[in-house]
């Protein structure tokens, strides 16, 4: 592996969380005797990140994405293990540790809201004391990347969500970080400018070797980043590797569409019914276990067959499956 | 660490001037009614010392200049920017993580956040012209040492004003959501007196100068550098000493609201939760 530019060992981190009753006496109960309860964002993660890789951090709500990102971002401490990222600690670290990095939140700009986006960028030039030649040279390249010229005069608050992410992006770009996290950059965006959001990070670790750290909830952008993947589960590193080992692990599962003369969905064995649009027919089926020609030899047997297809499943429901097998344990 | 401080300042300074400078009717119409707002607010006390000739040991020109020190105290406060005023605002939506993703130490970024000369020069120019006028009417002996204690007590007064609200504002650090609004709530209590405090009873009197401490914004050191009768000989030196203790103060709530923040972050998981924008 590269050079490990991001390294967790044994990282736990817990919140304590009030419990609250809804009744009047449970309330006055409260408040003489709170009642707490221990959530764990973490519980001992190890994870080694090295230089130049692209890494999509997963899991379902409250796995604890977002408490690593803060974790890195020198945000939050850990409760025990050790987190070290660019060989130094970012709590203790941080003022030297976060002019490396860039930071990009989903759910919150750093754009000054109510000033042109071009002043968020000479504002960031001097608080992150970056040098002309790289303010020039990373403005420049994050300009044309994300297409900002068209709203590079106009104040934030008039920017449309895409416009938003696409400046609070290049904003994390300039200065040239050697790591970017990305916390959940794609919500909210419409197809086409996340297509073009995930293309500039993508294009970013290939072929400019950015470290990336990326978490989202859309399995589909992460695997279009032909990312390494590390899904959490309940704070714990579920699985970490490729996705095509991850749908490897996973089963080969896929989709069968049959159109055949009637509405009536014929029975497959070995195959589950979907849905069905008039007389197409959707089932879901893993080729390991049922080979494609058995099951087409079974559903010409059954009906009368006008037009077959077959493709591979959604990521995302590979990911719901193993989300649900996860709670089922 | 001076000249780096400055720098920040200037890019405050250069945001603000792209905010009010946006169009010219923007600016005009945004200083006339600082302006306005603040000389207003200063005319009815000035306008009673006018009608009876004084306010009870305080002549005219004494009034107006404790006013003026109320209005510069003020308006540098305000161009210092946001984070004093806003602090359990940024605690409780956890926009203290904007500040902490920056490369700069913590105090200096609250220092120089929102920092907005330009919003309030009209206001500081008045206050600095009716204490020079003031000044000259009473027959104050100017010298360098008076002149270094009136800005020891400037100084001072908007220290005490600041430790003030960021006392309060630490409380969102505990109950981010319950305290999100204590610093606006602390700024109304602490408003600037209009009047001078020495008709209030003593009790009062000590709490405006203590819990509360809205006296030492303008009448204490007013009187103290005027000599205004009942003025002890040590009262020039009340104001920077209570400045010392509530930022103390502050320093030690606000430190160790930070470690609880290092621990808890803006989560939702924290008592009371953080709102989430």
């Amino acid at each position: 592996m590269a050079t490990a530019v991001v390294e967790l060992r044994g990282v736990h981190k817990s919140f304590r969380r009030r419990l609250r009753s809804a009744t009047f006496t449970g309330l006055l109960r409260d408040l003489a005797r709170p009642r707490r309860e221990t959530v764990t964002a973490l519980r001992g993660i190890d994870l080694t990140v090295g230089a130049g890789e692209m890494v999509a951090y997963a899991g379902p709500n409250g796995a604890g994405k977002s408490t690593t990102i803060k974790l890195l971002a020198g945000l939050l401490a850990p409760d025990a293990g050790t987190v070290r990222a660019l060989g130094t600690d970012p709590v203790r670290d941080r003022v030297r540790y976060v002019g490396r990095i860039g930071v990009v939140f989903g759910q919150r700009t750093e754009l000054w809201w109510d000033h042109p986006v071009s002043a968020s960028f000479t504002w960031r030039k001097t608080v992150w004391r970056i040098p002309d030649d790289v303010y020039r040279r990373s403005l420049g390249f994050a300009r044309e990347l994300l297409g900002l010229d068209p709203f590079w005069h106009a104040a934030a608050r008039e920017l449309s969500l895409g416009q938003r992410m696409r400046a609070d992006l290049a904003l994390a770009l300039v200065g040239e970080p050697e790591i970017l996290f990305l916390d959940e950059p794609t919500i909210g965006l419409d197809v086409l400018v996340k297509q073009d959001v995930l293309e500039a990070i993508r294009m970013l670790n290939r072929e400019r070797s950015m470290t990336v750290m990326i978490t989202s909830h859309d399995m589909p952008d992460l695997e279009h980043l032909r990312a390494r993947i590390v899904l959490l589960n309940e704070g714990s590193i579920a699985f970490d590797g490729s996705f095509d080992e991850l749908r490897r692990r996973m089963g080969d599962r896929r989709r069968l569409v049959v159109e055949t003369d009637s509405p009536a969905a014929p029975e497959l064995p070995g195959a589950r019914h979907l849905g069905s649009e008039g007389r197409r027919h959707e089932y879901a089926f893993d080729a390991m276990a049922q080979p494609i020609p058995r099951l087409l030899a079974a559903a010409a047997a059954r009906a009368r067959l006008v037009d077959v297809e077959t493709h591979r499943a959604p990521i995302e429901d590979v990911i719901a499956d193993l989300y649900r097998d996860w709670r089922g344990s | 660490m001076a000249a780096e401080t400055m720098r920040l300042f200037g890019a405050g300074a250069r945001m603000n001037a792209i905010r009010i400078l946006r169009t010219r009717g923007q600016a005009i119409a945004h200083t006339l009614t600082d302006f306005i707002w603040h000389s207003g607010a200063m005319l009815a006390p000035i306008l009673v010392a006018v009608r009876f000739g004084h306010i009870g040991s305080w002549p005219v020109a004494a009034v107006v200049f404790m006013l003026a020190y109320g209005a510069a105290v003020s308006s540098v406060l305000d161009a210092l920017g946001d984070s004093p005023w806003n602090l359990s605002q940024r605690i409780g939506r956890g926009q203290l993580d904007h500040f902490l993703v920056q490369p700069q130490p913590l105090w200096r970024t609250l220092l120089t956040d929102g920092f907005t000369p330009f919003d309030f020069w009209p206001v500081l120019t008045l206050g600095v012209v009716l204490m020079g006028w003031s000044v000259g009417r009473l027959h104050v002996a100017v010298s360098p040492g008076w002149l270094g204690l009136l800005g020891v007590n400037l100084l001072a007064s908007i220290a005490v004003k600041t430790a003030f609200l960021y006392a309060w504002g630490c409380l969102a650090f505990w109950a981010p959501r319950g305290a999100e609004e204590v610093s606006s709530a602390a700024s109304s209590l602490i408003g600037e007196v209009s009047f001078p405090l020495d008709a209030v009873p003593r009790g009062l009197r000590v709490v405006l100068v203590s819990a509360v401490p809205s006296g030492l914004l303008s009448w204490l050191p007013a009187r103290a550098l005027l000599h205004v009768e009942g003025a002890g000989a040590l009262d020039a030196w009340l104001t920077p000493l209570a400045a010392v203790a509530l930022g103390a103060c502050a320093l030690v709530l606000f430190r160790l609201g930070l470690r609880r923040y290092r621990s808890t972050g803006s989560s939702r998981y924290s008592d009371s939760g953080h709102r989430r924008r």
